[in-house]
């Protein structure tokens, strides 16, 4: 059990995606900027993963190696349709928020490095455990993010006013260079306090 | 020899097992999607046109639809009736801004021979900047303007700051839509 919880905690500290590995960011950069967007892509991305590293996990053993990664680009995409698919029937406002970057969770780099490094060479229920953990690690770091833009560029929380009517918007944190300096400032804090803890 | 054979039909395998379930999912949420679909472009009509009582898709003859211009194209046409007379049209049309097409509705009625409303369906304009041709204080303008007025940034309509290309390609969209409408014959 304990194990089990390492495996979980390492997709949230140890190698968080967004702020340790650096990887899947540019959908970060795009849709980070409303708190909703953040928690609904966390949950899309959350869920192909966990459910393309159960498959690629499961059928581990008879995937022939020289066809990996067109088998596993194929099992990330049909998740990922789903979602889309999903999304535009009973989401549609969210859907078209995010536009094409639900689609774009295929070619998200984190979820095929989950694959390849991870579910295909560990049995199915640490896979689980390893997605979920890189999913919510994800989620919590998007959203993290989101909070902040939308508060400096909007103003607002969850699309609800929190500031004042007259503050003045700040425009950068709408467009995507906010989520690099956003990022860049959690990178900062994340090694400042893991080696203040060493 | 053998191994390929292994090998390709595994990839087979998989591919057909994603297929068949991707079909399924499709088949189960094609019908939701039109449905919304539909629906928000009923919604979208109305706003442009509120005094409509029903909304005619009509193919026009002579200039064929899509009706392509330079960085803007006509894509449909619906006749506005209401107490069973026809009053005006609603064009759909898309509009090359700064980050791509922005797709809109326009709203023109015959009897007064003036744009009655105008919606922004889609846009891919800078947040903050461009994005904000769907505010009232840009898009009011349109409202309630003669046929015969030129429809020009600077002259007519007031460009928001800093956001020239995307105030131009509304305003194009409403030039179009009207020497659309004052070249075809029988609509």
């Amino acid at each position: 059990m304990k194990n089990l919880w390492s495996y979980f905690k390492n997709g949230i500290i140890g190698e968080n995606p967004i702020l340790r590995l650096m990887i899947g960011l540019c959908s970060v950069l795009a849709v980070s900027v409303r708190v909703e967007n953040c928690l609904a892509m966390g949950a899309a991305v959350t869920f192909v993963m966990v459910s393309s590293s159960t498959v690629v996990s499961l059928i581990r053993n008879w995937v022939p190696s020289q066809v990996r990664i067109p088998i596993f680009i194929v099992i990330i995409s049909t998740f990922t349709t789903v979602v889309d698919l999903v999304m535009q029937a009973y989401l549609p406002s969210l859907s078209q928020a995010m536009g094409v970057f639900i689609p774009l969770i295929v070619v998200n780099c984190m979820i095929m490095g989950r694959a390849e490094a991870f579910a295909s060479r560990n049995p199915v229920g640490l896979s689980i455990v390893d997605a979920l953990g890189m999913g919510v690690g994800f989620t919590l770091v998007i959203t993290a993010i989101g909070l902040v833009r939308e508060l400096l560029g909007y103003g607002q929380i969850l699309s609800i006013p929190v500031f004042p009517e007259h503050y003045q918007n700040m425009m950068v944190m709408v467009l995507p260079p906010g989520a690099f300096f956003v990022i860049g400032v959690y990178i900062a804090l994340l090694n400042r306090f893991s080696r203040r803890s060493k | 020899m053998k191994k390929i054979l292994q090998t390709a039909l595994i990839l087979g395998l998989v591919c057909v097992v994603a297929a068949f379930s991707l079909a399924l999912v499709n088949q189960l949420t094609q019908a939701e999607i039109e449905r919304r679909a539909r629906e928000e472009l009923e919604l979208a009509l109305k706003q442009v046109f509120p005094q409509a009582e029903e909304f005619k898709e009509v193919e026009p003859e002579g200039l064929n639809l899509p009706w392509e211009r330079e960085n803007f194209s006509l894509l449909q046409i619906f006749v506005v009736q209401a107490a069973g007379e026809r009053v005006g049209f609603v064009f759909e049309a898309t509009s090359t801004g700064y980050g791509g097409p922005i797709r809109l509705l326009i709203g023109i009625s015959s009897r007064e021979n003036e744009l009655v409303g105008i919606q922004i369906l889609d846009h891919q304009e800078t947040p903050g900047l461009g994005s904000n041709i769907t505010s009232p204080d840009f898009i009011g303008q349109f409202y309630s303007k003669s046929l015969t007025d030129p429809f020009t940034i600077g002259e007519d309509i007031e460009a928001i700051a800093g956001a020239t290309i995307s105030s131009q390609a509304v305003t194009r969209a409403c030039r179009e839509v009207v020497s659309y409408l004052e070249e075809v014959e029988n609509l």
